[in-house]
């Protein structure tokens, strides 16, 4: 690993201006991608700027009509935080399925998020439940919603030195399944990750890793949505209309047929367990 | 950049003096004598630098010196006591755990940390612990075997001090 400058800046603003001065500085919060691009020399980093001591929001927060998330909040945190298993346990279990306990530990939801990863577990639960990223310059904050934060592979709506401060989550009473599948049933990145969630009889169904981003399939859902009766032929619709909706790859985790092959079964799978409906 | 910094392993404050790349275990290793945590993978898969972090086991390969200022940090030494063996490394001894022996300081602080939160774990709890920890040797078997018996040992030991 080359050297570079540490800073440890106490304000988000500091954090913003630090990260400006210069094209090659990153963000530091888990460390657990970005020390090991590093280490292997992908990335050669001028500046690292610890965001750890930037005064972010920490920690899970219960408001009466929505749940926050600081983005330096670890996966450890939420896959054991007894109200978010409570709350929004297809977060908790995702969070739960990211790496190993010992990555658990270090790596953040925000880092998951905004590395962007077309497979990051963490943020089709997040789309489901249309979750919105407070995002920070130092002056002022927006609000962009998590569907619309994934742009690519690898790419965000952040603009440059802007940071993912928190994760703000609608209360609902809806109900949600995650499901992902990879070679080894833990540690492993997955092959296919998905979200279906049903609130108010209304289907959210999320695909990752089968796309440039995890994506909403919104044919799929108004499938669902529109119909007076859920039986097993609209199921096997609205997973048609997954199928023909994403472009997976083929690569070391599984060919594009395979992908495909398995968002079909699960994607079915999860639909008839929350409308009730053997299939 | 280097930098003076103060590190607390294992109860003690250590003045030293460190590179911006060096990572902890690195330094835990090279500037600190304590050899216990290995490199293996050095991407934060195989668990061989587990250290406890701030009350939790994380890859020390993957950890920045220079981000370990301020934060408890405990290696194996740490959890070994003076004059024997800790009854989490008898019972790997017992058992037949270790064999070449690389992933056994990683193996033990992971377990270290899961006996104290959860004293009576499943096989099951006892697989998803370690799976950030790999074996190439015993085929988790006897590892599996020892970490049940070193939490039948502490219990007995914990029950006779009441």
């Amino acid at each position: 690993m080359e050297n570079f400058e540490f800073i440890s800046p106490i304000t988000i603003k500091g954090a913003v201006n630090q990260y400006k001065k210069g094209a090659n500085n990153y963000y530091l919060a888990g460390g657990t991608d970005l020390i090991v691009l590093m280490r292997e020399g992908i990335l050669v980093p001028e500046k690292i700027i610890d965001l750890k001591t930037a005064g972010l929001p920490s920690g899970i927060k219960k408001l009466k009509t929505e749940i926050r998330i600081g983005a330096l909040a670890t996966l450890s945190e939420i896959e054991h935080s007894s109200f978010i298993r409570k709350e929004i346990p297809f977060l908790a279990e995702a969070a739960g399925k990211l790496g190993s306990p010992l990555t658990r530990n270090r790596a953040t939801i925000g880092g998951n998020l905004c590395n962007a990863s077309p497979a990051a577990d963490t943020a089709t639960p997040l789309i489901a439940v249309e979750a919105k990223f407070i995002l920070s310059d130092g002056k002022k904050e927006r609000r962009v919603k998590a569907e619309e934060f994934f742009k690519g592979v690898k790419q965000t709506d952040l603009k440059k030195g802007e940071l993912l401060k928190e994760i703000v989550i609608p209360r609902s009473a809806g109900k949600g399944i995650f499901y992902k599948k990879s070679r080894i049933k833990l540690v492993d990145l997955a092959t296919v990750n998905m979200t279906v969630y049903r609130a108010k009889k209304k289907y959210r169904i999320v695909i990752g890793a089968c796309h440039i981003t995890p994506l909403r399939i919104r044919a799929a859902e108004e499938k669902l949505n529109k119909a007076k009766k859920i039986d097993l032929a609209l199921i096997n619709d609205a997973a048609a209309l997954v199928i023909k909706t994403i472009k997976p790859i083929s690569d070391m985790r599984g060919s594009a047929e395979y992908r495909k092959q398995l968002v079909k079964t699960h994607v079915t799978r999860l639909i008839g367990e929350l409308a009730g409906v053997e299939v | 950049m280097s930098k003076d910094i103060t590190l607390n392993v294992n109860g003690i404050d250590h003045h030293v003096n460190i590179q911006g790349n060096e990572t902890l275990l690195k330094v835990l290793r090279d500037k600190l004598g304590l050899t216990a945590a290995k490199e293996g993978c050095g991407a934060g898969e195989c668990g061989a630098c587990a250290v406890i972090y701030n009350g939790s086991p994380a890859s020390s390969c993957l950890i920045l010196a220079i981000e370990a200022e301020g934060v408890e940090i405990l290696t194996l030494e740490g959890i070994t006591p003076k004059d024997h063996l800790h009854p989490i490394q008898q019972a790997f001894i017992d058992k037949g755990a270790v064999q070449c022996g690389f992933c056994t300081p990683g193996m033990i602080v992971t377990t270290y940390s899961l006996l104290k939160s959860n004293p009576d774990p499943t096989e099951e709890e006892i697989k998803k612990a370690i799976s950030g920890n790999l074996c190439r040797c015993t085929g988790y078997v006897q590892i599996i075997e020892a970490i049940r018996e070193a939490a039948r040992r502490l219990k007995r030991s914990k029950g006779r001090r009441k």
